[in-house]
């Protein structure tokens, strides 16, 4: 009788060992799924049982409503806050009214205190929603908080709550947190009003360098004309490359004619990227006069800056495809001519 | 399988059986995939009077061209499998559809949806988030002019 080596033994224990534990992955992976398609099927239908109570309490202001239960919590602030936000007028009022009545605050204001970052964020834009004074400093602390999406949520909220006194808070948040999307800043600067971009503005002379920069990059995103104002003094004594080219992008966005002088001074910056951005500038707020300003800038010697100023050229609706064709033909410089190719072809024109 | 949901919550008008065809010149087809916003809608347009049937996509909406007409359509722009420009196109084109009037739920501010779908012969539009009472409003307007 021969004895079966140990290393058959061993290969044999570690093929069951791996087999068990490949069966033990699958049996987790099913329940995980089992779990994960009960939690789905359960908000599916607090979802559509809670649907039509909101709906039906809009009209029945007296009706008294069933407490929202705390596994029905979730759906039922995201079908609360969809609904809020699909509507506008006095619709908004009796959602309100509807939330209160169902004592939605109270269930916004303990998830708040003790939710993980997902319950948090749905409260805080619920709380936002809900317009709530007494909310306030939980809402400023969340503002605070690390979470980018979170703390801008929670700011925007506030802003909700209370526009006028957010203005402060948020220009302050708004000048220290360089995490913050600037998707995530449109909306809080178009519900705060024109006071907000203001309030930033007011900081921009103090503020260090690369703030400096970025509050001029926030003011693209304001969209708020009372900034220019700042914008042009910062540019007026601006010497740093970025903030200038973040000034002439301002300018830029907003298309006042009389922001072109100023840009022409910056079309011989020894900074290519500030070059790049006055070309660009003087596209959107040239006349026929800058027609030989950018042509001469066709053959500047950077690829970035022939390409914006042979855009800019394509962009003046005074100057014929025609006419910029036999500017390309007769131009001396084979770069240039190439940049001005590419314009017109990009714009359909060659 | 069905294909449509068919909402009709507290009809104030006649409501006769369960065939859409029976609902005289109340009854509206409205096109939205979100169902939420499609819940809300129902909602206000039943509150109202309305027998509203559901189109959830484009598809949906462009396979009920081949059934009788509603009184009136609201259609939204952005949808799963055809936009509302196409199916608005397709409307206008189908022999009983082509004089239905078609209210378009935009989103708000957008210009170049709006000049499309009045080119396309959209009859009115209503920017989302909208006022209920404002589209309850349009479509009365819309469905006098017709009679």
């Amino acid at each position: 009788m021969t004895s079966t080596p140990i290393s058959v033994h061993f290969a044999f224990l570690a093929a069951i060992a791996a087999g068990m534990l490949a069966g033990l992955l699958l049996i987790v992976a099913a329940v995980l799924r089992l779990l994960l398609v009960r939690r789905e099927r359960s908000a599916a239908r607090s979802s559509a049982r809670w649907h039509m109570l909101l709906l039906e309490a809009v009209d029945r202001p007296l009706r008294p409503m069933p407490r929202v239960g705390r596994r029905e919590a979730v759906p039922v602030l995201i079908l609360w806050n969809r609904l809020y936000e699909s509507v506008r007028g006095p619709m908004q009022e009796k959602l309100r009214n509807v939330a209160r009545r169902t004592e939605l605050d109270v269930l916004v204001a303990g998830m708040l205190r003790r939710g993980d970052r997902t319950h948090r964020l749905i409260a805080v834009t619920t709380a936002g929603n809900l317009g709530i004074p007494g909310m306030w400093d939980q809402l400023l602390s969340t503002a605070q908080s690390s979470s980018p999406t979170l703390s801008a949520s929670a700011a925007r909220a506030l802003v909700r709550v209370d526009r006028v006194r957010a203005v402060t808070v948020v220009a302050e948040l708004l000048a220290n947190r360089a995490d913050w999307h600037p998707a995530r800043v449109g909306p809080i600067f178009s519900e705060a009003g024109p006071e907000l971009a203001l309030a930033l503005a007011e900081r921009l002379p103090s503020a260090h360098h690369a703030d400096q920069v970025r509050l001029i990059r926030l003011f693209e995103t304001a969209k708020c004309r009372d900034v220019l104002p700042a914008v042009r003094h910062q540019l007026d004594t601006a010497e740093d490359g970025d903030v200038i080219a973040a000034c002439l992008r301002v300018l830029s966005e907003f298309r006042d004619p009389r922001d072109a002088w100023v840009v022409r001074r910056f079309l011989s910056h020894e900074a290519s990227f500030v070059r790049v951005q006055a070309a660009a500038a003087l596209g959107k707020l040239g006349v026929r006069s800058d027609e030989h300003r950018l042509i001469n800038l066709l053959t500047d010697p950077e690829w970035w800056v022939r390409y914006r100023a042979a855009q800019a050229l394509v962009s003046f609706p005074f100057l014929s495809a025609d006419h910029l064709r036999s500017v390309c033909t007769g131009h001396h410089d084979r770069y240039a001519r190439d940049a001005l190719r590419q314009a017109l072809a990009e714009a359909g024109a060659q | 399988m069905r294909r449509y949901r068919e909402c009709r919550p507290r009809p104030k008008t006649d409501t006769k059986g369960d065939d859409t065809d029976t609902y005289g010149p109340n009854r509206l087809l409205v096109v939205e995939d979100d169902p939420v916003l499609a819940g809300m809608i129902s909602f206000v347009l039943g509150r109202e009077g309305f027998a509203v049937d559901f189109a959830p996509d484009g598809r949906a909406a462009l396979s009920r061209l081949d059934g009788p007409p509603p009184s009136l359509v609201v259609l939204d722009i952005m949808l799963p499998h055809a936009s509302g420009h196409e199916i608005l196109e397709r409307v206008r084109m189908t022999p009983g559809w082509a004089h239905v009037p078609v209210v378009m739920l935009t989103a708000k501010n957008d210009v170049t949806d709006v000049t499309r779908a009045f080119g396309a012969g959209a009859d009115d539009y209503v920017e989302k988030p909208f006022t209920p009472e404002e589209l309850v409003a349009r479509i009365r307007r819309l469905l006098r002019a017709r009679v």
